[in-house]
């Protein structure tokens, strides 16, 4: 529950309003971005905030996502706080610049509003875009409701801009369903945020007393110390974000989890594995489950999808017989993203476990929980 | 004499595909004339080129729909690529005549790149450029071709940036057949979309069209009908300008030029690949 005192004010916001508001406290001194629906109304928000004076800095209305991309890069390496917003076909014209700024360890954040990839064109939400970023060098990171989105914004930034992580994060928040309904959000103070997330400071930037070069070619072993230094500070990540979420949580009453969150029974005979906005109609399955049924049902949602909560997944394997793993996209040729991952941690545990993996909701597809029931069911008949 | 009231067919019904109807413009859209004129000048061409040979490539945007509507073969493409999918279309199967139908931010904003290559190279593509002064679709944010102190939803107090004038762009960039119509100019556009299909070369033909949700509400147009009064008001037919001067300011008291700007009959790039490279076993 969350523990929020009468003087709190409340709003009705949507979660592109949620996220633009607080992307409005971290006062980014750059915008670069390019409209794609369901992400345009953050960076007009963005736009207005600057035209009102509302913070300082500029909206640069750039003519593609590739140049919103490297011209944040260029924010960034000046030591500049930077933001911007994308979606889908967005997020992967993009994607040659994405993979420069997560390689070249330039710390920035990203709401990216989760939309399906074309053909066949679709405005609504799927998980594909997210997942094709995977691999890129950015923390990822999913809300599962726009109070969530409101929240997560402002770790992204002290996440990345930490010296010990240094590097861009996104924001994953589900087009329409979260991105375009309005909800109650109690919004942070500015002084909160100061107080939580301290001025960027820049481990390297482009100072004419100081000449660096960037981006220089780079010889086979220099590439591999990169990539190591990449991946030990991705694993920093995991510790810093579950720091960062337990302070948050004491300083606001308002607790989500740490890289993971677990809901129901934390024990039992089925867990149910999701993201996103998809996680909370599957606390009300949950909920529904455990009162109708026999068997105990429990819940396990990630906040973070890079770096990937390994540990916390090894803990729960021998904790549960059935596990279900929901994601709204699938990987041609293999499996479903979510569920190879989430088999690899039980693997390592060497856990012999029913993981069922289903994917549903892709292209906007309606997910209720009545239908998530429906499908828990079928699936407990089908593994009896 | 009674007038029937209803009429089961539109004379365009063959080369639109009516099963998509109602189109999702809006109300006083200019998207809808430029499907008429487009239509038509098929039809006015069909004795020489066949209406199998007619294809359509659009991009993204409110105009990137027209690829949805119009009954040839045709394909919707990516945002700002229609213009390369269009070459490979084009150089695959030289017999088709491709238009490419789009936005002003499909072509020009994120897609500029393309359309100076195309015109440099002066393929054989009909570009119909449809310039509604926003992103339409994504709820009219400026670009390339919005005009200086315009209001839009990213420049609340007014358009810092200036816009492109897209027949001195193109003319210099290298096209052979350069025009501008608005949506008013029913009958010239409709010819002029003729003349583009005949012609041997790139052809460029800017429409300005009124875009009342995304444009015009904010810039003193409040309804379609304002803007196409506008356009009769300062359009002025000046097919022998200087482009420099070829401008689109959308202000009252500016003239907006119109006409066939340019006409030049040099070699298309097919013309001169098959000259230099085909011809000649890859040695020039
Ligand atoms: C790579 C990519 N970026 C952004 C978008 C979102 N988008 C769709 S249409 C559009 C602008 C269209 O403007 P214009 O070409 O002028 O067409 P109009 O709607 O005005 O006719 C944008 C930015 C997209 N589909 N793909
Ligand atoms: S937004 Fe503008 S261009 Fe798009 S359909 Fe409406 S009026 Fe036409
Ligand atoms: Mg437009």
């Amino acid at each position: 529950m969350l523990n929020i005192s009468k003087a709190d004010k409340v709003e009705i916001w949507t979660g592109n309003q949620a996220v633009a508001e607080a992307v409005i406290l971290t006062k980014p001194e750059i915008v670069a971005a390019y409209p794609i629906t369901p992400s345009t109304p953050i960076i007009q928000a963005l736009s207005d905030a600057y035209e009102e004076g509302r913070i300082r800095g500029e909206f640069i209305a750039v003519e593609s996502e590739h140049a919103a991309m490297s011209g944040a890069i260029g924010a960034s390496v000046a030591g500049a706080r930077t933001f911007t917003a994308t979606a889908s076909q967005g997020l992967l014209y993009m994607a040659e610049m994405v993979y420069w700024a997560g390689f070249g360890r330039l710390p920035m954040s990203m709401c990216l509003v989760n939309r399906a990839l074309a053909p066949g064109w679709s405005i609504w939400v799927s998980h594909e875009d997210l997942y094709s970023m995977r691999d890129a060098g950015w923390i990822q990171l999913i809300a599962k409701n726009t109070q969530e989105a409101h929240d997560l914004m402002i770790h992204s930034f002290r996440l990345s801009e930490h010296h010990d992580v240094y590097m861009p994060s996104m924001v994953n928040i589900d087009g329409f369903v979260l991105s375009h309904v309005a909800a109650q959000v109690h919004p942070l103070s500015q002084k909160f945020v100061d107080d939580f997330l301290p001025p960027f400071e820049p481990m390297f930037t482009m100072d004419p007393d100081d000449p660096i070069s960037f981006g220089a070619l780079t010889l086979p072993n220099d590439y591999l110390d990169l990539r190591k230094d990449h991946i030990n500070s991705m694993n920093n990540a995991k510790k810093i974000f579950t720091d960062y979420s337990n302070e948050f949580a004491e300083l606001t009453g308002r607790y989500w989890g740490t890289l993971i969150e677990t809901y129901g029974n934390q024990t039992g005979d089925v867990c149910i594995i999701s993201m996103g906005s998809m996680s909370e109609e599957v606390e009300e399955v949950v909920d529904e489950l455990n009162k109708r049924e026999t068997m105990m049902f429990g819940s396990l949602r990630l906040r973070s999808f890079r770096p990937f909560p390994t540990e916390e997944i090894q803990k729960i394997t021998n904790l549960f017989d059935t596990f279900i793993v929901l994601d709204r996209a699938y990987s041609l040729g293999s499996d479903s993203p979510l569920l190879t991952e989430i088999r690899n941690c039980f693997y390592k545990n060497r856990a012999d476990k029913n993981i069922i993996g289903k994917v549903i909701g892709m292209g906007g597809a309606d997910v209720n929980y009545k239908q998530i029931i429906d499908l828990v069911i079928s699936i407990i008949k089908e593994t009896d | 004499m009674t007038l029937p009231m209803f009429v089961e067919t539109h004379p365009r019904d063959e080369l639109v595909r009516t099963e998509r109807l109602p189109h999702i413009w809006c109300p006083g859209c200019g998207l809808g004339n430029i499907l008429s004129g487009f239509t038509q000048a098929i039809i006015n061409s069909k004795g020489t080129i066949p209406i199998d040979n007619q294809v359509v490539v659009s991009g993204i945007g409110c105009s990137g729909r027209f690829a949805g509507y119009v009954k040839v073969d045709s394909y919707h493409t990516t945002h700002g690529r229609a213009i390369p999918f269009a070459t490979g279309l084009k150089l695959a199967n030289k017999k088709l005549n491709v238009s490419v139908i789009s936005g002003d931010g499909d072509l020009m904003t994120i897609g500029g790149n393309h359309l100076i290559h195309a015109a440099r190279r002066n393929i054989n593509l009909n570009v119909i450029f449809v310039n509604n002064f926003n992103y339409g679709m994504t709820g009219g944010q400026f670009g390339a071709t919005t005009p200086h102190g315009a209001i839009t939803t990213t420049s609340a107090k007014g358009n810092y940036e200036h816009p492109f004038s897209m027949p001195y762009l193109m003319a210099s960039a290298g096209a052979s057949y350069v025009a501008r119509w608005t949506t008013l100019h029913l009958k010239q556009l409709e010819k002029s979309i003729e003349n583009a299909f005949h012609h041997d070369g790139f052809s460029f033909i800017e429409v300005m069209s009124p875009c009342p949700k995304g444009f015009g509400r904010k810039n003193n147009f409040k309804t379609g009908l304002d803007q196409m009064r506008y356009f009769e008001s300062a359009s002025l037919k000046s097919d022998n300008i200087n482009l420099k001067e070829a401008t689109a300011s959308m202000k009252l008291l500016d003239n907006l030029p119109v006409g066939e700007f340019i006409i030049d009959n040099k070699p298309s790039y097919l013309k001169v690949k098959e000259a230099t490279i085909l011809n000649n076993g890859g040695r020039t």
